[in-house]
């Protein structure tokens, strides 16, 4: 399945808007009928279209993934279906036979199945660094979210445990989505650095 | 038993509570425990004990001649721990009305203020701190905010413009820029307190907390 539009977000100066281009230039290949947007606090050196983080409230870092699931989304007229990806991601051939649209999507772990994980560590089994959702249809994410944000910023390191053990719906892909660097080797589409991997040198970059 | 053990006896207590029921039931939030442990530790009750000590020098009958102090509202108030300080120094006869957004704050707030009858006055109000401000701006003759690197900018200058013009504030900042849900850190007590702009400044002072952090305070109106 093909996606209507595709999300990239930078925020901060973890990543650059070379990672933004170059993802666009590997997915068009495969997406020439996107809409592709980056949603971010610094557009300049960004060739898509972008949309400014919002103002209010100010978020920082991961965090600010969660407002692609908000009403302003689709006010600001994103509709259809979405994909988002990471920038820390090398996509090596087309991904489309992996991407479906029911529900909130997102990665599954592989690497992390013999894990122990301690219940109050709050590890998660899942990664949003892909994800498909159909505009409009996951605002409760984002309301819910916006609830008692403080805590939940202060309970969870990332968007994957507050999704997790917040107890929000999710689907996730088949294995062989992607390929973790950093873990066992397995061929995918996609090459994925998990972030600590980021300054990792990159084929193309 | 004093007042600081009788908090930490019921901190305990609490964080006991949560995990006792937290092997029968799978909803019971265990992160709760470690989170009330986080405010009351050494690092809290430093930076509120400070402005407690600084703060009630300045709660005179002259400076509250024209509208006495009666009601104060303390904004994101966690659970409640300044308004148990500073009532030790305050009569009991004046409302502290703790604010905060987390349902469960009000909760944990009035299990760590058990026990002692010194706190009939202190409420605890489960409310976006700044839509309960809005809606009774007048009634307060002191404004406590020590979370203001958690608001927005906007807001916080919101507060100050909706205050009645004798109204005093006090509030707390800090330069701690690394912590993800720190969205309005300043480099500079002074910074930060031109991030105000205050009618009168009455005290200004800071407090280094620890290598990465140093805590800022204003007292004005």
């Amino acid at each position: 399945m093909k996606p209507d539009n595709i999300i990239f977000v930078k925020h901060g100066t973890k990543y650059t808007a070379d990672h933004v281009n170059r993802l666009y230039e590997q997915l068009k290949e495969y997406f020439p009928g996107a809409n592709y947007l980056c949603y971010t606090d610094d557009p300049v050196g960004v060739n898509i279209v972008c949309m400014p983080v919002l103002t209010k409230p100010t978020l920082r870092f991961w965090w600010n993934k969660l407002a692609m699931f908000s009403e302003d989304f689709t006010v600001a007229g994103i509709v259809g279906k979405c994909l988002f990806f990471d920038l820390d991601m090398d996509i090596k051939e087309d991904p489309s036979s992996f991407l479906k649209w029911d529900g909130l999507t997102i990665l599954k772990d592989y690497w992390k199945d013999d894990l122990y994980m301690a219940p109050h560590a709050y590890d998660v089994h899942i990664n949003s660094s892909v994800i498909t959702w159909t505009a409009g249809e996951q605002t409760h994410i984002w309301d819910y979210f916006m609830s008692n944000k403080d805590y939940f910023m202060r309970k969870y390191k990332g968007i994957d445990r507050f999704l997790v053990h917040e107890g929000l719906e999710f689907n996730t892909f088949d294995h062989g989505l992607v390929n973790s660097v950093a873990n066992e080797f397995r061929d995918a589409p996609i090459d994925m650095y998990n972030g600590i991997k980021y300054e990792l040198p990159r084929n193309n970059l | 038993m004093s007042y600081l053990e009788t908090i930490y006896k019921n901190a305990l207590n609490a964080c006991e509570d949560i995990y006792r029921e937290s092997q029968y039931n799978k909803d019971v939030d265990l992160y709760r425990s470690y989170d009330i442990i986080n405010s009351v530790n050494e690092t809290q009750l430093k930076g509120k004990q400070w402005l407690v000590d600084t703060l009630v020098p300045f709660l005179t009958d002259e400076q509250f001649e024209y509208n006495p102090l009666r009601d104060i509202i303390i904004l994101g108030s966690w659970y409640g721990l300044n308004g148990m300080l500073l009532r030790q120094k305050i009569d009991n006869d004046i409302n502290i009305w703790n604010v905060d957004t987390d349902p469960w704050c009000e909760h944990y707030t009035n299990i760590l203020q058990a026990g002692n009858n010194d706190y009939k006055n202190n409420h605890s109000i489960t409310d976006d701190a700044l839509d309960y401000f809005f809606t009774r701006a007048d009634a307060y003759q002191l404004i406590i905010n020590t979370s203001c690197e958690h608001m927005e900018p906007d807001d916080i200058r919101l507060i100050l413009g909706a205050k009645t013009r004798e109204t005093m504030i006090c509030f707390q900042s800090n330069n701690y820029h690394s912590i993800q849900s720190h969205i309005n850190t300043h480099n500079s007590l002074d910074e930060f307190v031109e991030s105000l702009d205050l009618a009168g400044v009455m005290w200004k002072g800071e407090m280094q907390v620890n290598e990465e952090c140093t805590r800022y305070m204003v007292i004005g109106v």
